[in-house]
């Protein structure tokens, strides 16, 4: 499946780019599954903590995402 | 998600005027039931960050979400107080210190409810939507901002 995903703020910092397209062998899998491979990727990222949003929704590490999602990696909201 | 109302948008690039306000203010002039108006101003102060001064925030925002939860923020309001208007502004780009970063307007036919109106809206922005604030220092260097 093909997931779009988005940094902001800090996490965009340590990504060093505010989005990307991934594209993974497995069909579905959790926000959490899916947390721990980027982790991975940008180790860093650990030691942040951050929210993840699911096609425009904030989701829980049991959320399913599949196919064609946008998620958002969103550190804590600083508005105002 | 589901209420086919058409959206507002809140962001606007840059600070928020004096001029933009009083032009708010003077858009009302012709809304005889109102009442009692009350304003929120957010501006950037000049913290000090270990021994650093702020000299402006840039904003930026999952401008998308964003955008749906001020929708719904405005919604909760309608919904919990007796309102005639209300209307959310929110700055991206950069502010400096001392310029307005947001600006929340109520208004209802009697002053009681505009007091928590305002203050309703105001800490539900600061929650839940999505923006983010670099605070850029004076020697060019930044941090992310926190709120507290």
């Amino acid at each position: 499946m093909i997931l779009n995903v988005k940094y902001f703020g800090v996490l965009a910092d340590i990504t060093k780019k505010k989005e990307e397209q991934l594209v993974l062998d497995e069909s579905n899998l959790t926000v959490n599954s899916l947390k721990s491979k980027i982790e991975s990727v940008y180790q860093e990222l650990q030691k942040n903590s951050y929210s993840i949003a699911v096609n425009q929704t904030m989701a829980g590490m049991d959320v399913t995402v599949k196919d064609q999602d946008v998620i958002a990696f969103l550190p804590p909201f600083a508005g105002g | 998600m589901s209420t086919p109302k058409p959206k507002k948008t809140s962001f606007i690039q840059g600070p928020i005027s004096a001029e933009f306000i009083g032009n708010s203010i003077a858009k009302h002039q012709s809304k005889t039931t109102i009442g009692a108006h009350n304003i929120f101003l957010g501006q950037v102060r000049a913290d000090m960050i270990d021994g650093k001064t702020v000299a402006a925030i840039e904003y930026t925002a999952y401008e998308e979400m964003a955008e749906q939860t001020f929708h719904e923020i405005r919604e909760a309001a309608f919904a919990k107080y007796e309102l005639s208007c209300l209307h959310i502004y929110h700055s991206l780009g950069t502010v400096k210190t001392g310029e307005i970063c947001l600006f929340v307007f109520v208004s209802a036919p009697r002053r009681q409810v505009v007091y928590e109106a305002l203050e309703f809206l105001v800490e539900e922005i600061k929650e839940k939507t999505a923006v983010f604030g670099k605070e850029l220092f004076e020697d060019a260097s930044y941090t992310w901002k926190k709120n507290t």
